[in-house]
């Protein structure tokens, strides 16, 4: 699962090699809007692992516990 | 699933994101904060409540700033009184103009047309009516 993602943050470390030339810009409103919706993917990604997380640990826990269940009935 | 193997692979994906994004916000402040040699230089002078421009010819512009499309723009910025802050929203620049002090921001204006220029530090009474236009010719 990691490897993709290593990879996936190596890519832009060389991708500077094939970047600006003479009368070639980079475009700041491109490249800025741009990471800013790679930050709202990372947040919502960390956002949905964490609350996954939190509800799958829940879950076991709860199913964990018979009495709990008893409870609820 | 152990609680540790959860714990691993949660914290093993969260930080692949983080530096992911590290790694690539790094590229692009680097990208953008190279300014190109080629780069006309323009001098942004803020005081308040208005904007002074002046190009490399020497002429200057005040609540106006005429700039030509495809062209890099390199834009030297200072106050003469507070500090202030030097905004084009739509080529998404923004550095502030402090006394004493020339601050570097440049971009390539690529569309035609008008486009707002504020300031985006609190500067005094008339702040909000910082602004000057911005007019980009083919």
């Amino acid at each position: 699962m990691l490897g993709p993602l290593i990879m996936a943050s190596l890519i832009p470390i060389i991708a500077p090699a094939f970047a600006q030339e003479a009368g070639d810009f980079v475009n700041r409103r491109i490249e800025i809007w741009a990471l800013f919706y790679k930050f709202m993917v990372a947040a919502f990604v960390v956002g949905a692992a964490v609350q996954g997380t939190m509800v799958y640990i829940s879950y076991k826990f709860r199913e964990g516990k018979v009495k709990a269940r008893e409870v609820t009935r | 699933m152990s609680h540790t193997m959860i714990e691993w692979v949660y914290i093993g994906a969260v930080v692949s994101i983080l530096v992911w994004i590290g790694a690539d916000s790094w590229i692009v402040e680097k990208n953008i904060d190279e300014i190109p040699e080629d780069a006309e230089t323009i001098k942004v002078i803020a005081q308040q409540w208005f904007w002074t421009f002046e190009h490399e010819d020497g002429t200057k512009e005040v609540g106006e700033l005429h700039l030509k499309a495809g062209k890099a723009y390199r834009f030297e910025v200072t106050s003469k009184d507070v500090i202030h802050a030097f905004n084009v929203p739509f080529y998404t620049a923004m550095i502030d103009a402090v006394p004493g002090r020339i601050n570097k921001v440049w971009f390539v204006p690529d569309e035609t047309g008008e486009f707002l220029i504020q300031c985006r530090e609190y500067c005094g009474l008339l702040h909000y009516q910082m602004r000057a236009k911005l007019i980009v010719e083919a």
